[in-house]
């Protein structure tokens, strides 16, 4: 018995010996990771469930009072339903039109080289900038869309000023700017496609359509994973187009939930009930991911 | 020995990791506590000292102070930021918790200026007393806290007008309305003609008070005067005023019978100005930082204003000392901010730099634009109120601000504006 535990000691002794300055340089990253990371986080928890302002010395804890209101408040099911818009349209969209200029620009197109670098511009140009195009182009006054409207005898439209459709005009703009990301990595995923596959197809005389659905989209299942999965969570943690654009407005027709953080926190001083929203989107985030990936394990072909 | 190194090494970065998340604790209540003596001598003396300060755009000429103060004292170097009311409310908030709030800020007199220095945020400025004196009578009124500290400084009177374009009106017979009847008979006229007659730029969410708290000085709060003692608590409920009502309803009429512009909630405040500078509509409502605005874009007709009139003729004035500056408790150069605060207040900087501005200062006379003092003319006599969100609670504002756009693009009625601020007053109260 004392034979074992002393050979235990050793082994642990060696462990520390061996290991010790390995574990020393990840301190400082955990260290990081801990108080940028960890600990805000359980504070947001902590927040979510107080009546705290932001600012003020006294907190008050009233348990889970926020996450109840939150299933009376109509702005919060209103933000939900705007935040699942957005990953349904961003979703499908971005993933048509990226895979659709992705298949494009693969094929022996003149100039694709220079197409694929002007396709990639919206994504390198930040958000606060789309958002001012985009803004102008949407314009009532005067705006680009709404002078060739008129060219075409049309009456102007107010795309992200009228309550009922500006939500639409935001994600699109979301999809114009992300769309050719996806792009990217459809194409990185089509170049990792062995062309014996193809060739091998060919003899066996594949026509075109059966080479897409039989070995160009089963390949492309680890790009489509992550181009879902970052569609996803961007789409949730939709904020700065949105707030660029129109601040959730006019009204609260284009409120997601990131926007819907920030006003309740910032604009409204209830910075508990911000943060209980936080929680409930980063559940949702993380159920999400999990749901997706193992949707896409299951689904996915190894060579 | 390398063991060693490492570890010594290691050691040293989790400290200097924990040094950069240490807190600073907090002054006590009510910002009182007392200045280091280092402060004192820092004020006058050669160190160098930086101080920062964020300035309300429309507000840009106190910088020719700072520079005059930068050049007589060259060890203080000023960091001046600029932004709108809007942006700089929504930032404060982050800007004070995390103890990055400039040395001079801009207060309001609202709700949540009164809790910032109640938690200790804002210097009590009670001991300025040269420059409290100069200031027109009541004009402090507004800043008072509950301990009688002081939680900023006026320096401008604010009040909301319409705008408009004498040429237009004088081509149309129309002379500046003195009632809500003749306002909408010169919208009728207007409209008849093919002009636009009111431009509002909605998108801009501060927009949506313009005409609602003109209207509100006479229908609410010269009309019933206790109303807003019990606002805020929620005692007294907006959806019980009739007044309320009445200016809401009003607001609705005007976007249905086309008095405003089309498309006015994808319009931004200074694309708003634009449209009325190029005459695409005849008046816009606003207030009196619109002259800076206005005049910056130098209109080639007559620019008039009036008072936004009430139904039968005004009995109150939309007049606000809504603006003033305080000074950051956590500052560490607070002698040093209130010197440059006190210099930008002098009478000196403020008849360089301000001749133009309607000041609080009883010794400042001055010259505004004959828009405003058409406007000031037309009000004469009317007692002035202040602006209505002075008696919101925390947040309603902001939820008023959605449900007028709400309510401008056809999805609420006014009735529901009313109630959603009643919930917002709840929710603040919770």
């Amino acid at each position: 018995m004392i034979w074992i535990w002393q050979r235990k000691r050793q082994i642990n002794k060696s462990f520390w010996r061996r290991e010790s300055s390995y574990l020393l340089f990840l301190l400082p990253a955990l260290l990081v990771y801990v108080v940028f990371s960890i600990y805000p986080m359980f504070s947001s928890f902590y927040y979510s469930l107080t009546n705290w302002d932001g600012f003020s010395a006294n907190v008050r804890v009233i348990g889970f009072g926020n996450y109840i209101y939150m299933f009376k408040d109509p702005g919060f099911r209103k933000a939900l339903s705007n935040t699942f818009l957005f990953v349904l349209m961003d979703v499908v969209l971005q993933n048509v039109l990226g895979l659709g200029t992705a298949l494009l620009l693969e094929t022996k197109l003149r100039g694709r080289n220079i197409m694929r670098g002007l396709f990639f511009v919206p994504v390198v140009l930040p958000s606060i900038v789309v958002s001012y195009i985009w803004t102008y182009i949407y314009g009532y006054n005067k705006g680009v869309l709404n002078l060739f409207l008129e060219k075409l005898h049309m009456g102007p439209v107010d795309f992200i000023g009228d309550s009922g459709i500006a939500i639409y005009f935001v994600i699109l703009t979301g999809i114009w700017q992300w769309m050719s990301y996806r792009m990217v990595i459809y194409v990185s995923g089509l170049q990792s496609i062995p062309s014996d596959i193809y060739e091998a197809a060919e003899i066996d005389g594949a026509r075109p359509f059966q080479k897409l659905k039989n070995i160009t989209l089963p390949m492309l299942a680890p790009a489509f994973k992550i181009n879902m999965i970052l569609c996803m969570i961007g789409a949730l943690k939709q904020f700065d187009l949105v707030y660029t654009m129109t601040q959730g407005g006019p009204g609260y027709a284009t409120e997601v939930i990131a926007t819907k953080i920030f006003r309740e926190a910032f604009d409204y001083s209830d910075y508990g009930y911000g943060c209980a929203i936080g929680v409930v989107l980063f559940l949702m985030i993380m159920l999400i991911t999990v749901v997706t990936n193992w949707f896409f394990d299951k689904r996915e072909v190894e060579i | 020995m390398k063991k060693a190194v490492a570890w010594l090494l290691g050691f040293m970065m989790v400290l200097s990791l924990t040094a950069c998340g240490a807190k600073e604790t907090k002054g006590e209540a009510g910002g009182q506590s007392a200045p280091d003596v280092t402060d004192g001598k820092e004020a006058s003396g050669n160190e160098e000292i930086s101080l920062s300060i964020i300035l309300i755009t429309g507000n840009e000429f106190f910088q020719g102070a700072i520079d005059d103060y930068c050049d007589q004292h060259p060890n203080v170097k000023v960091d001046v930021q600029i932004m709108d009311t809007e942006s700089y409310k929504t930032i404060i908030k982050t800007k004070l918790a995390s103890n990055d709030a400039p040395d001079i800020l801009p207060v309001f007199s609202a709700a949540d200026y009164f809790s910032y220095y109640e938690n200790g945020y804002l210097e009590d400025l009670r001991d300025m007393t040269e420059i409290l004196d100069r200031l027109n009578e009541g004009a402090i009124s507004s800043f008072v806290a509950d301990d009688g500290g002081i939680i900023g400084i006026p320096y401008l009177q604010q009040f909301l007008l319409a705008y408009y374009n004498k040429d237009m009106f004088a081509q149309y017979n129309l002379t500046a309305p003195a009632t809500w009847e003749e306002l909408i008979n010169c919208c009728e006229v207007l409209k008849a003609a093919g002009i636009t007659p009111v431009v509002q730029g909605h998108k801009d969410t501060w927009v949506t008070q313009m005409l609602t708290y003109s209207l509100n000085a006479s229908a609410v709060q010269a009309a019933d005067p206790s109303f807003y003692e019990g606002t805020a608590d929620g005692i007294n409920k907006f959806s019980d005023n009739a007044g309320w009502l009445d200016t809401l309803t009003k607001y609705d009429d005007m976007i249905k019978k086309g008095y405003m512009n089309e498309g006015s909630l994808g319009m931004t405040s200074e694309q708003m100005y634009e449209a009325f500078i190029n005459k695409e509509a005849a008046m816009t409502f606003t207030g009196t930082w619109g002259d800076a605005s206005i005049f910056a874009l130098n209109p080639d007709f007559e620019v008039g204003g009036f008072p936004i009139p009430a139904e039968g003729g005004s009995t109150g004035f939309a007049v606000s000392i809504t603006g003033g500056w305080g000074v950051s408790a956590d500052s560490e150069n607070v002698e040093a901010a209130k010197d440059l605060l006190a210099y930008i207040l002098s009478k000196e900087a403020l008849e360089t730099y301000a001749s133009s501005q309607i000041t609080c200062f009883s010794d400042i006379e001055s010259g505004v634009s004959d828009a405003l003092a058409e406007t000031m003319d037309a009000a004469a006599g009317l007692p002035g109120y202040p602006f209505d969100d002075a008696n919101f609670a925390s947040g309603v504002q902001a939820v008023m601000f959605s449900s007028i756009q709400e309510m401008i693009g056809g999805d609420k009625t006014p009735v529901e504006v009313l109630n959603d601020m009643d919930m917002a007053t709840e929710k603040a109260n919770k």
